[in-house]
C-alpha cells in the first residue's frame, strides 16, 4: 500500500486523474448543496439567458438554472455510467471466471460466445440494446453493461488461468477444499487488480456510450438532467445554444479525462515494465 | 500458408451463423407487433390472423429462420415498414455512403496516426513525444458528438469554408443521378467531373476528420509504443555502429517491424468505423448506415434494423479475416507455416 502511494506520488497524469475524477464525484454526491435550483425546476421563460449573479452559466434552453442542470447531471451521467460499468464486471467476471476455471467444452462455448458479442461494433450493439429493451435511462445501464462485459470476460479469464495453475491452488485442492470455495476464496480475490483497472477506464468509455446514446435521443427526455440531453438540448438551436453545448462537452471530456488518467496510472502501477521506464 | 488461410475461412463460417441466427432473432425480440404496425389500431383479430399466416409468422420457427436465411442469401431483406421499399435497395445506397466515409477517416487516421507516432518515438519526451501523447489522450476521452459540434461551429459556420453536413448541394447538381451510393467513384468514372469530385470530397472532408479522431489517437499510441520497442533492440544498435543516420534506420529498417500489429490494428479500427459511425453520420447528416440503424431504433423498424445488424457484423468478421489473412503474409514467421 506504501508502495502504491509512493508510486502515485510521483506519477502526475495519474494525480491530474484522480482530481478530476474527485470533482466530478463529489459534485454528483453534493448536488443538492451546490446548487440553488433542483434539476426540474424551471426559473423564468427567458430561454439561453447569459450568465448572472444568480446562475452563473445563465438559464438553458427550456428555463433551467444551467449550472444546477450541470451539476445533477454529473449525477444521472456517472451514476448510469458507474452503475453499467459494474454490470459489466458481474457479468463478464462471472463468465469469465467460470470459463477459465471449469476450461473445456465450457470454456469454449462461453468464450465462443464473447467473440460473437465482440463481432458487433459495440456502440452499435448499445443502440441495438435499446432497440429491444426500449427507450429510457435505466435501460441505458443495461445496454452500455452488456456491450462493456466480454472485455471483462477475456481479462477475468486470463487471470483465472494464471491464479489456477499455482501452487497454492493445488494445495487448496488436496486440502478437499470444494471447487466453489476455491474460486470464490482463493482464485477471485487474486484476480481483482486488473479488473479494478479495467473498470476505471471502462467507467471512461461508458460516459461516452451512454451521453452518446441519449444525445441520439436513445435515453431519457428531455426534462432529464443529463450530460447528453443537455448537449442535445442545446445543439438544437445552434445559435442560441452553443454555450451549453460547450459546457456540457466540456465536462463530458474532462470527467473522461479523469478517469482514463486515473486508469492508465493504476495499470503503470500495476505493470512491472513500464514502472520501470 | 495455405492451410492457415484456409483454416481461417472455415473458422468464420459458424461465425456467420451465428450472426445470422442472432439477427434473425432480433426481429422477435423487438418490442410491439409487425401486424398491429400493418393494420392499425383497428384491426380484427381475424385480419390479425390472416396477416400473419400471410407473413408466415405462425410456422414454427426454425422453419422461419431458413426461410430468413434463405431469402438473405438471395439478397431479400424484406420491405421496410414504413417506406415499404426493399431493405437491400435502400442498403445500396446507404452502406456505400458508409465505406466512403469510413475509407476516408482511416486512409487520414492512418497517415496522420503513423506519422505522429513515429515522430514522437524518434525523440521520447521531445515535443512532439509530448503532442503524441496528449492527443492520444485527448483523442480517446473526446465526446465525438461535440467535437463534430465544435468543428462544424469553426470551419462550417465561423469561417465558412467547409459545408455543414451531406453528401453533395443537391440544389446546384441537380443533374447527378447516382445510380449506387458510391457517389465519388461515380463522379470520376461516371460523370468525368472533377468539380462534382470536388465537392463531394468538400462534403466529406468535416466528418471524416471527426470521424478520425479516435482511430487517429490509438494508432498514434499503437506506433509510438512499437517504435519504441523497436529502436531499443540491438539489430538497430548495429545499424547505429554501422553509421547509418536516423532517417535509414527509422524508414528502413524499424518501421516495417514496428508496422506489423498497427496494421491489425487498422482492421480492427476499419471494422468498428463501418458500423461506429452512427454518431458522426447523425451529426453531419451523411446518410449512411449509421443515420438509417438509428432511424429504424426510433421508429422501431425492424427488417431494416435486422438487415443493417446482419450487415455490418458480417462485414466486421470479414474485416477481421482480411486483417488475420494479410498479417500471414506480411509476417514471414506465420508466412513459412509456424503456428498462429
Amino acid at each position: 500500500m506504501r508502495d502504491a502511494l509512493k508510486f502515485f506520488m510521483r506519477h502526475r497524469p495519474a494525480q491530474v486523474g484522480f482530481v478530476l475524477v474527485l470533482i466530478v464525484s463529489l459534485a454528483a454526491l453534493a448536488a443538492p448543496i451546490l446548487t440553488p435550483w433542483g434539476p426540474r425546476d424551471p426559473v423564468s421563460y427567458e430561454f439561453f439567458a447569459a450568465p448572472s449573479s444568480g446562475h452563473p452559466l445563465g438559464l438553458d434552453g427550456q428555463g433551467y438554472d444551467l449550472l444546477s442542470r450541470i451539476v445533477y447531471g454529473a449525477r444521472t451521467t456517472l451514476r448510469i455510467a458507474i452503475l453499467a460499468t459494474l454490470l459489466a464486471l458481474l457479468i463478464g467476471g462471472a463468465i469469465g471466471a467460470l470459463a477459465g476455471y471449469v476450461g473445456r467444452w465450457v470454456d469454449l462455448a462461453l468464450m465462443r460466445l464473447v467473440d460473437f458479442m465482440m463481432s458487433f461494433p459495440s456502440f452499435l450493439l448499445a443502440v441495438v440494446m435499446v432497440a429491444i429493451l426500449g427507450k429510457s435511462l435505466d435501460n441505458l445501464v443495461v445496454a452500455v453493461g452488456i456491450v462493456g462485459a466480454p472485455q471483462f470476460a477475456r481479462q477475468m479469464r486470463a487471470e483465472v488461468l494464471r491464479i489456477k495453475s499455482m501452487e497454492y491452488i493445488e494445495s487448496a485442492r488436496s486440502l478437499g477444499y470444494s471447487h466453489l470455495r476455491i474460486l470464490l476464496r482463493h482464485v477471485l480475490p487474486n484476480c481483482l487488480t486488473p479488473l479494478i483497472v479495467l473498470a476505471t477506464l471502462g467507467v471512461g468509455s461508458a460516459i461516452l456510450n451512454v451521453a452518446g446514446l441519449a444525445f441520439l435521443g436513445l435515453g431519457g427526455d428531455p426534462f432529464d438532467p443529463e450530460w447528453g440531453l443537455i448537449l442535445k438540448a442545446g445543439w438544437n438551436s445552434p445559435t442560441q445554444g452553443a454555450f451549453q453545448v460547450g459546457v456540457a462537452g466540456l465536462c463530458i471530456l474532462f470527467t473522461v479525462l479523469g478517469f482514463n488518467l486515473f486508469g492508465d496510472g493504476l495499470r503503470d502501477w500495476l505493470d512491472p515494465r513500464s514502472r520501470t521506464r | 500458408m495455405f492451410s492457415n488461410i484456409l483454416r481461417r475461412l472455415l473458422a468464420a463460417i459458424p461465425m456467420l451463423l451465428a450472426i445470422s441466427v442472432a439477427s434473425f432473432l432480433l426481429l422477435h425480440a423487438l418490442p410491439g407487433d409487425p401486424t398491429a404496425v400493418l393494420l392499425g389500431q383497428e384491426a380484427t383479430p381475424e385480419q390479425m390472423a390472416q396477416v400473419r399466416q400471410e407473413l408466415g409468422l405462425n410456422r414454427p420457427l426454425h422453419v422461419q429462420y431458413f426461410d430468413f436465411l434463405g431469402n438473405v442469401l438471395r439478397g431479400d431483406f424484406g420491405r421496410s415498414f414504413f417506406s415499404g421499399r426493399p431493405v437491400a435497395d435502400e442498403l445500396a445506397l446507404k452502406v456505400p455512403a458508409t465505406i466512403e466515409l469510413a475509407l476516408a477517416a482511416m486512409l487520414l487516421a492512418s497517415i496522420v496516426g503513423i506519422s505522429l507516432g513515429v515522430l514522437a518515438a524518434v525523440r521520447p519526451r521531445g515535443v512532439m513525444d509530448f503532442l503524441c501523447l496528449g492527443f492520444a489522450l485527448v483523442g480517446v476521452s473526446m465526446p465525438i458528438f461535440w467535437l463534430g459540434f465544435l468543428a462544424q461551429q469553426a470551419l462550417a459556420g465561423g469561417a465558412g469554408i467547409l459545408p455543414f453536413g451531406g453528401r453533395y448541394d443537391t440544389a446546384t447538381w441537380e443533374g447527378f443521378v447516382p445510380a449506387t451510393g458510391f457517389f465519388i467513384l461515380e463522379a470520376m468514372f461516371r460523370y468525368n467531373s472533377v468539380e462534382l469530385t470536388l465537392e463531394l470530397l468538400h462534403h466529406l472532408a468535416l466528418p471524416a476528420m471527426v470521424l478520425a479522431t479516435v482511430p487517429t489517437a490509438l494508432i498514434a499510441r499503437m506506433t509510438r509504443a512499437n517504435m519504441l520497442e523497436v529502436l531499443g533492440q540491438d539489430y538497430i544498435r548495429t545499424a547505429r555502429a554501422k553509421g547509418l543516420s536516423t532517417t535509414p534506420i527509422v524508414m528502413r529498417h524499424a518501421l516495417r517491424n514496428a508496422l506489423i500489429p498497427v496494421i491489425t490494428s487498422i482492421g480492427t479500427q476499419f471494422g468498428y468505423l463501418l458500423g461506429g459511425a452512427v454518431l458522426t453520420e447523425t451529426i453531419f447528416s451523411w446518410p449512411g448506415l449509421g443515420t438509417y440503424v438509428v432511424h429504424a431504433v426510433i421508429i422501431l423498424d425492424g427488417k431494416p434494423l435486422q438487415a443493417s445488424v446482419l450487415v455490418v457484423a458480417t462485414f466486421f468478421v470479414a474485416v477481421n479475416l482480411l486483417t488475420d489473412i494479410s498479417y500471414t503474409l506480411i509476417d514471414p514467421r506465420l508466412r513459412h507455416g509456424g503456428a498462429a
